[in-house]
């Protein structure tokens, strides 16, 4: 007589098949028997039975394969791809560090100089070239190298000269256009030569920017140099001028006409450099306001410091593309 | 040797052919363990793929079915405790409030087969997953000892005790299922 200890061993055999035809009569007869392993039985087959009813989806077996197949063509493909999103990923980087290189580099300006020059610069010369009769005769000179520049000018910003005349007189009243001069040297220095924006720009002498602005015109190219050879006058023009009147300095600034004169403003030429040194030397720069410096100084600043942060980040974005294609490398 | 050149040229191509051969049973135990249709789909499906980008690893230690199974079997329980966290499943079941009267041992057995497979299913789900696995892969499965030690990556004996007791969590919850359904039903 089988007990309910032998049956539940048997069990999983007698599901299976594997018992004799003796042991499994003797299991049945116990079944009938005891309730309790008649339902333990019940529930095994149950359990079994559980199996027998799933029935695979075709959606699943076509769907698996389909995965299958499409990440075995994505894993060929992904060397190639990787490849080229490194290479993106590294000019970014590179770009990022030639910005910001630039940025801090526009952003150790000094203050002063982009106080008035950024906004006013055109206006002041426009201002001064309706001013002053000699202005045309000396810029004609400059107008025969300067042609294309002159009329690839906007037009907007001769609108804004005008509009801006009376904005101009005040600049003076307030010896603002020293400033402004030094803007226009700043410029064209920053374009003839790259030395020059660096290392000249923090010089606070009259004397120094005048020097500077001569060493910058060396380091122009040569048909600036052809130009400022031609324009050579221009400074001791300036300087036969009375001081009381410095509206006559800008005059010397690369504006072939009076009108036309905001439009060149922009165009930097090394030729507009001799222009405003001995201009400087007239104008009152000493009285300039503090407030205005440290406005702008703020700002500069700020500019310093983002390209710094740009740069570094692009550095350091650069290094961990080359730290991982030295690993795959070795790898 | 020629399989091996076969698998080293067409990885995909021989992964298909072995999968194929154990879909029907991935997908029953994805099925056993989630307990409805789309959800053993999807987890059936992540086995798949993630068996497949594992296959260059596979070196044939294991037989390929006992492999596939245990990434089904992570797979689920990953899902299963994903769902776990969101909503606390344990505390429920702890907190059923009904006293065994142990009086009508058999009352499962007394049931209609339909009733009785209702109450199985519903029984599987209140399982706590490591014992409704054991379940899964020896009484629904009906897989060796053997094998599911190598699937769960277990020794024989912790096997055999966790199948015991994941048996006899599922007769108590049957046991108290089928009283109530008895005491309905009269």
């Amino acid at each position: 007589m089988m007990n309910c200890k032998e049956f539940s061993d048997l069990l999983d055999a007698f599901l299976d098949g594997e018992l004799t035809e003796e042991q499994a009569e003797q299991m049945r007869r116990h079944a009938a028997e005891c309730a309790e392993c008649a339902a333990l039985l019940a529930l095994r087959r149950d359990l079994r039975a559980l199996e027998d009813e799933v029935e695979v989806p075709d959606e699943f077996s076509a769907s698996w394969r389909e995965a299958v197949r499409a990440e075995a063509t994505g894993s060929k493909r992904s060397p190639a791809r990787a490849f080229r999103q490194s290479w993106m990923a590294a000019a970014a980087a590179l770009v990022m560090i030639f910005g910001g290189a630039l940025a801090m580099s526009r952003g150790k300006l000094p203050t002063v100089y982009r106080t008035a020059g950024s906004a006013k610069a055109p206006a002041a010369v426009a201002q001064t070239a309706t001013t002053t009769d000699e202005a045309p005769a000396a810029n004609e000179s400059i107008a025969a190298n300067e042609a294309p520049a002159v009329n690839e000018a906007p037009a907007p910003e001769q609108k804004a000269a005008e509009n801006d005349a009376g904005a101009v007189l005040s600049l003076f009243a307030s010896g603002s256009l020293s400033n402004v001069l030094y803007e226009d040297a700043e410029e064209s220095e920053e374009i003839a030569c790259e030395e020059a924006p660096m290392m000249d720009w923090a010089a606070e002498s009259q004397e120094e920017n005048a020097y500077m602005a001569a060493e910058a015109m060396e380091a122009a190219p040569a048909e600036a140099r052809k130009a400022q050879r031609e324009y050579a006058a221009a400074p001791v023009m300036s300087t036969a001028l009375p001081t009381s009147e410095p509206t006559s300095a800008p005059t010397a600034q690369p504006t072939p006409e009076p009108t036309s004169a905001p439009t060149a403003q922009p165009t930097p030429e090394p030729t507009a450099v001799p222009a405003p040194v001995p201009e400087e030397t007239d104008a009152p720069a000493p009285e300039e306001p503090s407030e205005a410096e440290t406005a702008e100084g703020e700002t500069l600043s700020w500019l310093f410091w983002l390209g710094l942060a740009v740069c570094v980040t692009g550095i350091a974005a650069l290094a961990f593309l080359l730290i991982r294609h030295l690993k795959k490398g070795k790898a | 040797m020629e399989i091996r050149l076969l698998k080293r040229r067409q990885p995909a191509e021989e992964f298909e052919a072995l999968a194929a051969r154990e879909e029907k049973r991935v997908y029953a135990a994805c099925y056993h363990m989630m307990g409805n249709r789309e959800d053993a789909m999807d987890c059936a499906q992540e086995t798949m793929l993630r068996a497949f980008r594992a296959f260059s690893s596979f070196r044939g230690d294991a037989a390929f079915g006992t492999w596939i199974t245990r990434i089904a079997m992570n797979v689920c329980t990953d899902e299963l405790r994903k769902r776990r966290d969101a909503v606390s499943l344990d505390a429920m079941r702890e907190d059923t409030g009904y006293e065994l009267r142990d009086e009508s041992p058999g009352a499962y057995a007394r049931l209609e087969q339909k009733e009785r497979m209702r109450l199985l299913r519903e029984g599987m789900a209140l399982l706590p997953e490591d014992m409704r696995r054991m379940i899964v892969l020896r009484d629904i499965q009906g897989r060796s000892y053997e094998e599911i030690a190598g699937i769960l990556e277990l020794s024989l004996g912790t096997v055999k005790s966790r199948i015991s007791r994941a048996r006899e969590k599922l007769a108590l919850i049957l046991r108290k299922s089928s009283e109530l359904f008895s005491d309905r039903s009269v």
